[in-house]
């Protein structure tokens, strides 16, 4: 994921997505104040309670007047307020949480345009979804973990045990004495069983895409009556899924119950000890109720200790993951200058470029193309004809030598500006799920229904986009109608003729339509090529017969260039690659 | 996003009544491990008692041996046995909760194990018809998220109702026990703690809904921008976009935040009853205290048990509100357990020998379940192919080449007349012999997980290595597998996608040409590969067709001018029929389409 050329990899980690949540400290402060508060309430109602049971114990015995009522007011009053922080807390906090996610979101889309094209080539788009969607989940499990469950779970922890240290010097020692077993046995546990989860989720990862296959290659799997491999397939990586599942859980039944066992040990001998000095007049009915109401509010917070630690666990490999995109260092500086607005001649002085430094995609080309011509890029399969032309766009940048447009290196260009001005057809047309009308203004959103219109005539597209359902208020993608190749080419050169631009780069490629779609096809682009500078990659020859200049490249060098009819009484390596089309795709001419 | 996705959402909140019959069916499933299921529910009961009795002992410590000051040594004693009485129950739950997680699980699992690998088997026994009608989504969904919501409700419902019940009621007694009228008294929380679950149930789930509609429109927002990256850049959209982005973020957090909102309130209202209980307790269960009416222990026991309450109508509520969607799971589940396979094979029918490969359709009529009744994708097709000839089928778009196929591998079955192989009724064989004897390369060139030669071998899985790399070498593609990074035993990635478009296909062809099938259909398997592959594929078409029946439908017309017979099809009907040389002389439709293309093609 990383750009290769820097030598040091910056780690990010979980410190750093806090930084997120700190870009909103009043939030933050309200909502540690909020839950502070509400941890100092909750500490007070066993002492009431214990007041009470001491009082009226007394009140019985010893007939001393006690206002019980007075007492259960407070208690009310208290459990109302603390109620009430509760439900100012829950909204603010996740406000906060939620609005830190979407600043992490925003940051990795925007990180993600901004990449090159180098960089998408490697990426992996179900890699890159997973980061900005389960990946950001785990951190906001994190988020609340960290700013929440922990402070909840440390300071009301310490804070209770002070309290039942204060009441009875020995309880608190007891309840010390088992909370801290327990909570390393827990932490232990979790620790062991998180790799166990982990096998789970993998061999339930792969069950599902076993199903998913299978499904999705259905015709295949009938085909060859092959239904009977297949549930074997499927019951196999059930049955191991299963077998690991049921061994975890096991794993789980035999240690986690028994932590918990030994913090319950807590009550009873709390019962024993405190009972003992409340016998021997050292402490207070009351005081031990609260002691046991105490270590009762402690025990569902010991649950947590275990999610807590999964959570952290699972968020620190997550917030790695995505800020290492949102910091991905951008591989292409921005130039200052404005692209001329009558473009110019297109000159490649020695241009040189790699994929990775062992290998040349290009080598030393040069040429010269003036304005409002239209080149036809010719080679077989690998032969650097796309790298060539998305130099000029900067898609990618040169290793070496200058692309110039009008005399200027196209880097000294705002990316903006220049790429405004270049219009790209690239071999797969894709389509935005939206209508058709969207997806044709897709680069000048603002373009009116006349000049849309009028961009899909010239592509041969507007007769079938008005025989859809809706016509062009049609959506097509994933969501409504799908196309076929050869619609969404014309379409895709549809939207490129309404952005009007000075250059234009059509990868053609050789979709499976039939003769008359093609033919369609080609009249658009022939039409697209009228004023302006055109660079064509051509699968088929016959888009080369209406360039007036051919390149010629194989193996990322430029072996010809010349017209059609020059390089065909050449005899050279264009001569070669039209006649071995020809063997096998063309019959005898008629 | 994507509209299945929605829709997807939409069966993941369904909710429905629950009713007998599904019950009963579950029930079937769960039959076979009545030991561990009765072992459960021992253990749950016997557990949930022990918990239970926590607060009766705190009680009677405190009554017998704290409040009243007696002998010391007797109140000590007294205490200490408390105690220990308390320990061991601690000790007993303990056995009886592992004992419950381990039985429950073997239960649940094994129930859904049997109905999960029911469902598959199912699907595998489905006509392509139901496959056309349904999105592989959902019957993916089928498999996969509805047995995950009968899980809940199976392995961990079933433990938590009868915890959760038996511990309120359980509550309730031993409070009745103490004293009626403080029970009453302190029972008034919990109307409005029903109510107000039910409400947080009702409104969060629709919360639910929104927020995963938003978010799953957050991912496909963002998919759609990293697949289509390249257009974004080159029409510099980026600005743009990430305005949109940001306001789609926009929208689920709001979305998120007001179902944090209704937990922030419902949770705050449990608390609220809560400190009213316990104030009822302190108050009414104070006046009758000081009455003598009721001792100070049972005042704490009764604080405990109020305790008791919330957690259980919170679980019965969560899981009445998941009870409902598992039976909506339930329901789709069993309604595609029932739904019928529309070919299989029929009684009597008996297996096809080893074909030969004569192939004859006699008056085949045929429409799919979408078609107008009205209308015939087949209509009245005759031909009859001998054994080793190719046949190609020609035609526009939706003529009916690919149905004709689709008969011919029993994909699907012609409403009237019939097809013969080697003077066998198709419909009187076995579904399984014949598809094993027909070979199929579709334009989809559907790759398998795996390696390479895993997926030469799907067909055959007894083909050895030297077979497979014999049919490779056969057709000129085994120095292209030697070519990849790992030759036979390269991964295959997800669909293939480390391959290119024409190694997938040629890959395919190896594999219907180790699978050495009597049949083999081409449906327009060439395209979209650069000339080098091409002139390949070509090669190996040829090879592969050598010596087996064939059938070819290309756009291609270079590809299929070698054929024994062309058929040209027109709105499901034969218009034309003969060699190349015959159709040209022709003059017809292929003649037409032939000019066409050879302009195209030849400038």
């Amino acid at each position: 994921m990383q750009n290769s050329s820097t030598s040091e990899k910056p780690t990010y980690g979980l410190r750093h997505a806090l930084g997120y949540l700190g870009k909103y400290p009043g939030q933050v402060c309200l909502s540690l104040g909020l839950l502070f508060l509400i941890i100092g309430l909750e500490l007070l109602l066993p002492k009431i309670i214990g007041y009470w049971i001491d009082h009226m114990k007394m009140a019985l015995s010893k007939g001393i007047a006690f206002n019980f009522l007075a007492v259960a007011a407070l208690f009310l009053s208290l459990g109302f307020l603390r109620e009430f922080l509760r439900y100012i807390l829950g909204p603010t906090r996740n406000r906060l949480v939620h609005r830190s996610l979407s600043d992490i979101r925003v940051d990795f889309f925007d990180s993600l345009q901004r990449q090159g094209f180098p960089y998408h080539g490697k990426a992996n788009t179900g890699d890159l979804i997973s980061r900005a969607t389960s990946d950001v989940r785990k951190l906001q499990g994190f988020f609340f973990a960290c700013m929440f469950l922990s402070v909840d779970i440390v300071v009301s922890m310490l804070l209770t045990l002070c309290l039942i240290a204060w009441i009875d010097p020995w309880l608190g020692l007891l309840v010390v004495g088992t909370t801290i077993p327990t909570f390393l046995l827990v932490a232990w546990f979790s620790n062991k069983l998180g790799p166990q989860w982990g096998e789970v989720h993998r061999l339930r990862g792969r069950m599902t895409s076993v199903i998913q296959e299978n499904i999705t290659g259905v015709r295949v799997v009938k085909a060859f009556a092959k239904e009977k491999e297949e549930i074997g397939k499927f019951s196999h990586s059930r049955d191991a899924l299963m077998a690991k599942a049921l061994s975890a859980m096991d794993y789980w039944a035999a240690r986690v119950p028994f932590a918990q066992f030994i913090y319950g040990l807590t009550l009873p001998l709390a019962l024993g000890l405190g009972g003992y000095h409340v016998i021997e007049g050292k402490l207070l009915v009351g005081q031990l109720a609260s002691v046991v109401f105490y270590i009762m509010s402690i025990n569902h917070r010991m649950g947590s200790i275990g999610r807590f630690m999964n959570m952290v666990h699972e968020a620190s490999a997550g917030a790695t993951r995505i800020l290492e995109v949102i910091h991905a260092p951008y591989e292409l500086p921005n130039g200052a200058r404005d692209f001329p607005p009558t473009g110019g001649d297109i000159v490649f002085e020695n241009v040189s470029y790699s994929h990775t430094p062992d290998r040349k995609a290009l080598s030393d080309i040069s040429f010269t193309i003036p304005a409002g011509e239209c080149v036809a890029v010719v080679g077989s399969t690998g032969a650097g004809k796309t790298t060539l032309v998305n130099l000029i766009p900067r898609f990618y940048d040169v290793s070496a030598g200058r692309v110039l447009i009008g005399g200027t290196d196209v880097r000294e260009f705002r990316l903006q500006s220049l790429r405004q001005n270049i219009g790209v057809i690239f071999q797969e047309s894709f389509l935005f799920s939206a209508t058709v009308a969207e997806n044709l203004a897709y680069g000048r959103p603002h373009a009116t229904q006349e000049e849309i219109i009028e961009s899909a005539r010239a592509a041969q597209a507007h007769d079938f986009i008005e025989a859809l359902p809706n016509g062009y208020n049609t959506v097509i993608g994933e969501r409504g109608i799908s196309l076929s190749g050869g619609q969404k080419q014309r379409i895709a050169i549809a939207r490129a003729f309404l952005l009007n631009p000075r250059i234009l780069i059509l990868d053609d490629a050789t979709a499976s339509v039939d003769p008359r779609t093609e033919q369609k096809i080609q009249e658009a682009i022939r039409r697209l090529c009228a004023d302006r500078t055109v660079f064509i990659i051509a699968h088929r020859h016959s888009t080369v017969t209406f360039a007036s200049e051919v390149i010629v490249l194989d193996e990322g060098r430029l072996v010809e260039k010349g017209n059609h009819q020059e390089l065909m009484q050449s005899n050279g390596f264009y001569r070669q690659l039209v006649d071995s089309q020809m063997q096998h795709d063309l019959i005898s001419p008629s | 996003m994507s509209f299945i996705e929605e829709q997807l959402i939409e069966e993941e909140v369904a909710r429905t009544a629950i009713r007998g019959t599904i019950v009963r069916r579950i029930w079937k499933y769960i039959r076979p491990y009545w030991k561990s299921c009765l072992i459960t529910i021992i253990s749950t009961i016997l557990s949930t008692l022990c918990d239970l009795l926590g607060p009766k002992l705190i009680q009677v410590g405190m009554d017998q041996f704290l409040m009243k000051i007696g002998d010391p040594v007797v109140a000590i004693r007294g205490i200490l046995i408390i105690s220990a009485i308390y320990l061991a129950n601690l000790l007993l739950s303990w056995g009886l909760t592992v004992t419950q997680i381990r039985h429950q699980v073997r239960m649940g699992w094994n129930a859904l194990n049997d109905i999960q690998t029911d469902v598959f088997r199912h699907i595998q026994a489905l006509s392509l018809n139901y496959f056309d009608k349904t999105h592989q989504g959902r019957i993916i969904s089928r498999v996969d998220y509805d047995i995950e919501a009968l899980d809940e409700v199976i392995v961990w419902g079933l433990t938590a109702l009868l915890n959760s019940s038996l511990t309120l009621i359980g509550a309730l007694i031993f409070m009745l026990r103490y004293d009626w009228r403080l029970s009453l008294a302190v029972s008034l929380v919990l109307p409005p703690l029903i109510y107000a679950t039910y409400l947080y149930q009702k409104h969060g789930l629709e919360a639910y809904r929104q927020i995963r509609l938003k978010s799953s429109r957050i991912t496909s927002v963002l998919a759609e921008n990293v697949s289509g990256i390249s257009v974004v850049q080159a029409m510099v959209r980026e600005e743009r976009n990430l305005r949109h982005f940001s306001q789609v973020n926009d929208e689920y957090a709001e979305k998120a935040v007001y179902g944090a909102t209704l937990f922030h309130t419902y949770m705050p209202f449990i608390g609220v009853m809560s400190a009213v209980g316990s104030t009822i307790i302190l108050s009414y269960g104070g006046y009758l205290a000081s009455r003598g009416e009721i001792t100070v222990g049972e005042i704490a026991a009764f604080l405990l048990y109020l305790g008791m309450f919330f957690g259980p109508i919170q679980t019965m509520g969560e899981l009445y509100n998941s009870a409902l969607g598992a039976s909506a799971s339930a329901e789709r589940i069993f309604a595609l357990l029932d739904t019928l396979p529309q070919v299989r094979d029929r009684k009597g029918s008996h297996p096809l020998p080893l074909i030969s490969g004569d192939v004859s359709f006699e008056h085949i009529h045929f429409r799919y379940d979408t078609t107008p009744m009205d209308q015939w994708i087949l209509d009245d097709i005759n031909f009859s192919a001998k054994q080793g000839q190719t046949i190609a089928l020609v035609g526009a778009t939706g003529s009916g080449k690919t149905s004709i196929i689709n008969l011919l591998t029993r994909f699907y079955e012609p409403q009237e007349g019939r097809i013969l192989i080697d003077g066998h009724d198709l419909s009187q064989t076995t579904l399984f012999s014949l598809r094993n004897q027909i070979g199929i390369v579709t334009q989809e060139n559907f790759l398998f997980t795996g390696t390479v030669l895993e997926n030469l071998t799907f067909a055959r899985p007894s083909a050895s290595r030297d077979e497979v790399e014999a049919s490779a070498k056969a057709l000129g593609t085994h120095e292209m597998i030697l070519g990849f990074e790992k030759g036979y035993d390269t991964e295959v990635g997800e669909r293939g996608a480390n391959f290119s478009a024409g190694q997938r296909q040629l890959l395919c062809f190896t594999r219907a040409m180790v699978a050495q099938p009597r049949i083999l259909i081409l449906d327009e398997a060439t395209s979209a590969v650069d000339p080098q592959t091409e002139a390949l594929i070509q090669h190996a078409l040829e090879v592969l067709m050598a010596n087996r029946t064939g059938f070819v439908i290309a756009h291609r017309l270079s590809t299929v001018r070698h054929a024994s017979l062309i058929m040209v099809l027109k709105s499901g009907k034969i218009i034309e029929s003969g060699t190349h040389a015959e159709l040209l002389q022709l003059g017809g439709e292929y003649a037409a389409l032939h000019r066409e293309f050879t302009r195209n093609s030849n400038t």
